[in-house]
């Protein structure tokens, strides 16, 4: 009997895989990054959202979506339509008129605070807006004696607004 | 001289005379402050100059002098101004 050799075929030999502990040690770098990558993103949104501090007044009711319910007295709902939907140049063409029956009429009106800060704003951020020296005085005062409500922070307003009344000549 | 309807100083001393110029449609005119609410009213005859005296108020009180209701209301803000010793 005589042997002969025979040829198998063999299956080729699969690609050595990833040894688990590598695979390990990619996951959780990949893991870290994102981590990393989604804490920093997070942190700096919130920051710049939700720093503990109120919203800018200025937009705190001052915009067009806000809905003035009449109150049933003309002259308030038209001192508070001006106070935050009516375009600032005119809340600032009545700037006097309005503190006065802001202070004497209606002194706690919530509202007519929020106009108050409009016009501080406005004073402040707008050099080409007019604004006589009492006026802007008075707006000192409001701000210093009058108990503005504490959300509103208007007093950051006080050190730009006193240099501009500084600059701002008397009227005679 | 300002305002629109009222005409006077935009400044005086305490306790001084100003005179005022009020308008043809106004038989009163008021002295304010708007920050304490305090408020003195006088008399006048419509169209023609009053005198009225500005309060015993600490320098660089704001003063208002108006006349007439609601959102028609005119006025004019005045300073108030300690006399230079």
């Amino acid at each position: 009997m005589k042997l002969q050799p025979v040829y198998l075929l063999a299956p080729e030999p699969e690609p050595k895989s990833m040894t688990s502990r590598r695979a390990f040690l990619l996951a959780g770098c990949t893991f870290a990054t994102g981590t990393l990558i989604g804490g920093a993103c997070g942190y700096s949104l919130g920051a710049s959202r939700g720093s503990g501090e109120p919203e800018d007044p200025k937009k705190v009711g001052s915009n067009d979506e806000v809905e003035l319910k009449s109150t049933g007295d003309s002259t308030l709902d038209e001192l508070r339509r001006l106070a935050i939907k009516a375009p600032v140049g005119d809340l600032c063409a009545k700037a006097d008129l309005f503190m006065n029956l802001k202070g004497l009429d209606y002194p706690d009106d919530p509202v007519l605070w929020q106009g108050m800060g409009r016009l501080m704003e406005e004073a402040v951020n707008n050099p080409n807006q007019p604004f006589e020296r009492n006026t802007l005085s008075l707006l000192i005062r409001f701000v210093e004696k009058a108990n503005p409500p504490q959300e509103l922070r208007l007093d950051r307003y006080l050190p730009a607004l006193r240099e501009r009344r500084n600059n701002t000549k008397r009227k005679d | 001289m300002q305002g629109e309807g009222i005409r006077g100083p935009s400044s005086a001393t305490p306790g001084s005379s100003i005179t005022v110029n009020v308008g043809p449609n106004d038989s009163s005119v008021s002295v304010s402050d708007p920050v304490s609410q305090t408020t003195v009213s006088y008399d006048v005859e419509p169209g023609k100059d009053t005198t009225i005296q500005i309060p015993n108020v600490p320098g660089g009180t704001l003063i208002q002098v108006w006349a007439g209701k609601g959102i028609n209301r005119k006025l004019i803000t005045i300073e108030v101004v300690s006399p230079s010793p």
